[in-house]
């Protein structure tokens, strides 16, 4: 069973600022994929560029060294992405990062998704169909 | 030896010069004989993102290791490579558990480099049975609060529980008296 998990721009805002009243929630999903990966479970943690962008998030930037050794990967937002992103965008009137997100969801081929987000509202509608776990924060 | 950057092995891959243990002057060098290719002395920070730079690296360079794994072990990988298709081949099998681990190195250090600058973002038995609660869209990660008393139940005659248990004790606490 593979896994990944998503995070939105307020999840990484949360990671990043250790007097963000959701550190420790987030720092905890974080402990937990860490965890799992030391037991050799398939998961993975990624973030879209345009929620990176959204963010402020600088992978050259010391403000986000703690973000950045976290092993979270970029989703990029290319050719096929953008397109997706457009449709959902035009289709929920979502933000962009959101209909990022929900190109990532759609595109995934993992056995679960779950996105750690602010928005549970947007991204589900975002996420269309596929069905997902939501953790709101 | 001579003062050369560490990981100068890789031309492909010019790395930064690190600081390492034969930088302590003339009496170090004296008793540094061997090339270092591992580094002890390093910042865990550096060490990290050193890792993870190498992690993130391309993989069409490659090499042979003189690493020496257990025979049967290596039997035993060749054989459920080839019966059980659980990889292409024992490379694929031996470099992915490896990065797999490195990843869940990488990830600890990095948190508990974290939590050592920042206690308070240290999370506790609940927190973290909350959290896979939710990252497993699990029926109890709705009620907080159970969990956090089946921590704290669990905690008490199991100090090395983990979040999973909390979870199972919780939902045996669920369910109905038969």
């Amino acid at each position: 069973m593979t896994r990944l998990v998503v995070l939105d721009n307020e999840a990484v805002q949360a990671l990043r600022n250790p007097g963000h009243p959701q550190h420790r929630h987030v720092v905890s999903q974080a402990q937990v994929v860490a965890s799992r990966k030391r037991r050799a479970v398939a998961i993975q943690m990624v973030v879209p560029t345009t929620v990176r962008v959204e963010a402020g998030w600088d992978r050259t930037s010391p403000a986000w060294v703690f973000p950045n050794r976290l092993r979270i990967a970029d989703s990029p937002l290319d050719t096929a992405s953008a397109s997706t992103a457009a449709g959902i965008r035009a289709r929920t009137g979502v933000s962009v990062a959101d209909s990022h997100i929900g190109a990532v969801i759609q595109s995934a081929h993992h056995d679960q998704i779950t996105v750690v987000t602010s928005d549970p509202g947007d991204i589900r509608l975002a996420a269309g169909d596929k069905i997902i776990t939501v953790v709101a924060i | 030896m001579p003062q050369q950057a560490a990981f100068a092995r890789s031309p492909a891959r010019p790395c930064r010069p690190v600081p390492t243990r034969c930088d302590i002057g003339a009496v170090g060098a004296r008793f540094c004989t061997t090339d270092v290719w591992y580094i002890t002395g390093m910042e865990v920070g550096a060490v990290i993102e050193r890792i993870s730079e190498l992690l993130d690296g391309g993989e069409l360079e490659t090499s042979n290791t003189s690493m020496r794994i257990p025979v049967a072990l290596r039997d035993a990988a060749a054989l459920a490579v080839r019966e059980l298709g659980i990889a292409p081949s024992t490379t694929t099998l031996t470099t992915t558990a490896l990065r797999a681990t490195l990843e869940a190195a990488v990830m600890q250090a990095a948190l508990d480099d974290h939590y050592q600058r920042h206690p308070q973002a240290r999370p506790d038995l609940a927190d973290l049975a909350i959290a896979a609660a939710e990252l497993d869209g699990h029926p109890l990660a709705g009620q907080p609060d159970r969990l956090r008393q089946a921590a704290a139940e669990i905690a008490r005659n199991h100090p090395g529980a983990s979040p999973d248990d909390v979870l199972l004790w919780a939902e045996a606490r669920a369910l109905p008296a038969a």
